[in-house]
């Protein structure tokens, strides 16, 4: 560990009320994108970067390309495309590799800017306003 | 382009929210087409987490689970559900998990009620609808939904209602009722625009 944990205690009620969207103050300062972590281990496969080169949502459905069919890579990236021949959430591609979100955003990112896999689609809020689209919602839910 | 004709589904998302231990993953299983997936959901540093179920306190750990599951809705449509780190110390997190997403189920273990108000509070903040759901244990003693309903404080439009997270049935009436918020809304976002 690298340091100790807030010894604070459990907020007791609707702790957000007091505090900027997503900054909790007992939260981490916004570590995702500063301060590298120097004792995590699958940052070594992204070359010690934590950000993506392209922004990547947990459900946007990657798939390979024609030119990653017949791209010669190694490791994770073998692994991502062969993976990927379904298009495939980046969310279901970091289970299926073992590694952080973070971690996989970077190597998927990576082969989206070789144009080794295309991003197929990502989720919106935009249908929620459609009535047609939710009915379908239901419907599809209805009949599992 | 894509080489392949087939067009890829249209991916919705939906969050699964509560405390620790109030059936998030349980309710992920039981919709899921898949065996629930697990991810480390923290970025770099100092994610810490101090679970709060009793006797746990002091638990440690620099990564967060992630568990998520995916129903296949129809042959051009995928839902995905995230299960979201119930204590407020991953809220920073929480932007990008709710990013894009069609609305949230609360879930509430009633032993420990508050443990769904950061849920709660942030769903209300970001406008994201959702539906509070009182996980129906074994053999617990139950508070009832309108004392739930009270002790929340949640508005009168957000359905409070009872789930067992274990059962497919009872998960796909849970969402059912989620989307027919989302539906309720949606028409009147439409009759409002037509006018």
């Amino acid at each position: 560990m690298v340091t100790d944990p807030p010894d604070d205690e459990e907020p007791l009620a609707r702790p957000y009320l007091a505090h900027d969207l997503g900054r909790p103050s007992s939260g981490p300062p916004d570590g995702a994108d500063s301060a590298p972590e120097h004792d995590v281990r699958p940052y070594l496969v992204t070359a010690g970067r934590t950000a993506s080169v392209t922004p990547l949502a947990l459900e946007a459905l990657v798939r390979i390309t024609s030119r990653g069919r017949d791209a010669q890579v190694a490791y994770e990236a073998a692994e991502i495309l062969h993976f990927c021949r379904r298009p495939q959430s980046v969310a279901e591609v970091s289970a299926h590799l073992g590694r952080p979100v973070a971690v996989t955003r970077v190597l998927v990112g990576d082969l989206v800017a070789a144009n080794l896999l295309t991003i197929e689609a990502s989720a919106t809020r935009d249908v929620a306003d459609d009535p047609a689209f939710i009915e379908r919602l239901m419907l599809g839910v209805a009949g599992l | 382009m894509s080489p392949d004709s087939d067009r890829s589904p249209i991916p919705v998302k939906i969050l699964i929210s509560g405390g620790f231990g109030a059936g998030k993953t349980t309710a992920i299983a039981a919709l899921s087409d898949i065996p629930p997936l697990t991810t480390e959901g923290a970025m770099t540093t100092a994610a810490l987490a101090v679970d709060d179920r009793g006797g746990a306190e002091g638990k440690t750990t620099t990564t967060v689970a992630l568990d998520f599951g995916r129903v296949t809705i129809d042959e051009s449509i995928v839902l995905y559900m995230f299960g979201t780190p119930g204590q407020d110390r991953f809220g920073f997190m929480w932007n990008d998990l709710a990013d894009g997403a069609l609305g949230g189920l609360v879930l509430v273990d009633t032993a420990r009620l508050k443990d769904c108000f950061v849920a709660i509070d942030y769903f209300e903040r970001i406008g994201l609808p959702f539906v509070v759901a009182v996980n129906q244990f074994d053999g617990r003693e139950n508070l009832a939904l309108a004392e739930v309903r009270v002790a929340t404080d949640v508005d009168a439009h957000v359905p409070v209602v009872a789930v067992d997270a274990r059962s497919r049935e009872s998960m796909k009436a849970l969402v059912l009722t989620l989307l027919d918020v989302l539906l309720q809304r949606a028409r009147s976002w439409e009759a409002a625009s037509a006018h």
